[in-house]
């Protein structure tokens, strides 16, 4: 939504990106996959190079909302788009030190600190892989690929023909109108639909399902996969939602997508 | 297979070889302590997979360490490096206790480790390790204890099966820990009342920092065990509560690792689709 300004890492990071490097060629890699996800990874054709991240703590300003109005808040949703951006463009940036052609099993987090009201981190944590076959595997942007598939995911995505292109997502605040005293009362007993609220919360995720396919648009994805909607209210109370769309944008490898049969089988211990 | 079409056409029990070389066992005299029991809390086909691998359980084993330190006596600045530091030599110690009980017992390692890091009142920390010794059968290539010293691992039976089949070893966990406190804000700015979208530089670089000490500390130490990687690293954090400052402690755990002479051996995956049905959720949630 906006233009990030090229951000410079902290010396910290950079200081651990160089120090794995080991004078024989070989480096220490870092995971946070876990051991089946690790060897699936491996199995795909890809050597992970280290953990990274990007962090960024973001002070979300104040937007006034009226009480009777829905309506999307556009300074909220601005800020939980950038302060995104800021953590995902410097994980990006710790895997372009490593020389990596993508980051799988890719998680976005929010936390939040006693110290802070109005205050949150917004964190994105990753592996850093790099193809066995030396073919650059970055995407359009020249940018490394991202994905938040899990291991298995991503084994039987490549599998299938298919390879992540980047993390797309979709936001929007939302503030859903309250209702009158008098239509509540109008109400209050009868089994009724209530068309405002499900008018809002229609729009709202509308708003954030479109965002991410113009982000996989740009992208040139041929489709999203593991779409995830998420509905927080993070720190606004009740009538304050974020809707969040988020899934890894892929493109085709091959014509065909047919991939071996699957064995079926049963389970004996349930 | 054999034994399968054994027991299919079997007239008499001893035409089996199998159940001959159990009779014979229990045909042998019993002389109570004569034999090695193992003692372990791995389940039946946890211990299956041990032994397919070439493990054999030993006995549980445990190791405890704990720390404190002393608030009087640090200032804002130190108390936070202070904490970790607690944190790093409870944890050592019960590591070394583990260790020490490993090699008493002869055994190779310890698999399936619970790590429990307890916080008490009173600036008090203790660390408990608690976990199932094992030893490498002979013939099996896994036999005698790495020169570094035993291994230990907090992974499941069933991920140490999966690693050491793909030709991976395990070194031992690596930790790296790191404590940042924050100093506190202007009025304004801790009451909410700023009104604009920003990203608070400061508070950015410091928790960013902190978290990639953690991470580098753990990556130094898994190159000191002459590892090539770390697999599944936890990063945990936490709110330290101090009188002085706001700190948050950051953790990195994981299980180094070390490629084996083969490299990585493929797994084959095959694909499987089960075909058992979710149980039933009829007018369970409403």
């Amino acid at each position: 939504m906006t233009d990030i300004p090229q951000q410079q890492l902290p010396a910290d990071a950079l200081r651990r990106l160089r120090e794995t490097e080991e004078p024989g060629g070989g480096r220490l890699f870092t995971s946070d996959l876990t051991v089946n996800e690790f060897l699936l990874v491996e199995e795909a054709g890809f050597t992970p190079l280290g953990l990274v991240m990007g962090s960024s703590i973001y002070q979300i300003g104040l937007q006034t909302r009226r009480w009777s109005q829905s309506t999307e808040l556009e300074k909220l949703t601005q800020a939980m788009y950038t302060a995104r951006e800021l953590a995902m463009t410097r994980m990006e940036e710790e895997a372009d030190v490593l020389c990596a052609d993508g980051i799988v099993g890719v998680r976005l987090d929010v936390n939040y600190y006693e110290w802070g009201r109005s205050t949150a981190e917004f964190i994105a944590v990753g592996t850093a892989v790099k193809s066995k076959d030396g073919a650059s595997w970055r995407n359009g942007e020249g940018k490394p690929f991202t994905s938040d598939l899990s291991g298995q995911d991503f084994w039987t995505l490549l599998q299938a023909g298919f390879a992540p292109l980047g993390l797309v997502l979709g936001t929007c605040v939302y503030h859903v109108a309250h209702r009158t005293l008098l239509s509540t009362m109008a109400s209050t007993g009868r089994a009724t639909e209530l068309p405002n609220f499900t008018q809002a919360l229609y729009d709202a995720r509308e708003r954030a399902m479109a965002r991410m396919e113009e982000e996989a648009e740009r992208l040139q994805a041929h489709g999203i996969v593991g779409v995830q909607l998420v509905e927080k209210s993070h720190m606004w109370g009740s009538h304050t939602i974020e809707f969040l769309a988020i899934g890894t944008g892929v493109r085709s490898l091959r014509d065909d997508h047919v991939i071996p049969p699957p064995v079926p089988v049963i389970t004996m211990d349930r | 297979m054999t034994r399968a079409k054994g027991l299919g056409t079997a007239t008499g029990a001893s035409s089996i070889p199998e159940i001959g070389v159990a009779l014979e066992a229990l045909r042998a005299p019993f002389h109570p302590g004569g034999q090695t029991a193992f003692l372990s809390d791995l389940t039946v086909g946890e211990l299956i997979l041990l032994e397919e691998i070439g493990y054999r359980p030993i006995e549980i084993v445990s190791g405890a360490g704990s720390a404190s330190w002393c608030p009087q006596f640090t200032t804002a600045g130190t108390e936070a490096k202070m904490w970790g530091r607690a944190i790093a030599s409870a944890i050592a110690e019960a590591r070394a206790g583990i260790a020490s009980e490993v090699s008493q017992r002869g055994a190779d390692g310890v698999v399936a480790m619970r790590l429990e890091l307890e916080r008490e009142p009173a600036n008090q920390l203790t660390c408990t390790m608690l976990g199932t010794a094992v030893r490498g059968e002979q013939g099996s290539g896994h036999t005698g204890p790495a020169a570094r010293g035993p291994f230990t691992t907090t992974l499941s039976a069933r991920e140490f099966h999966v690693l050491t089949r793909a030709g991976y070893r395990a070194a031992g966990i690596v930790l790296g820990v790191s404590v940042v406190g924050f100093s506190a804000r202007s009025a304004s700015q801790s009451l909410g009342l700023v009104r604009d979208n920003i990203e608070l530089e400061g508070q950015t670089t410091a928790l960013y920092s902190a978290r990639e000490e953690a991470m580098g500390m753990m990556e130094r130490e898994a190159v000191s065990l002459g590892a090539d990687g770390v697999v599944a690293v936890e990063l945990s954090e936490r709110p330290v509560n101090t009188m002085l400052t706001h700190a948050v402690e950051l953790m990195a755990i994981g299980t180094a690792v070390r490629r084996g002479p083969r490299g990585h051996e493929s797994l084959d995956p095959q694909l499987q689709l089960a075909l058992d049905d979710p149980a039933a959720e009829v007018f369970t949630s409403g």
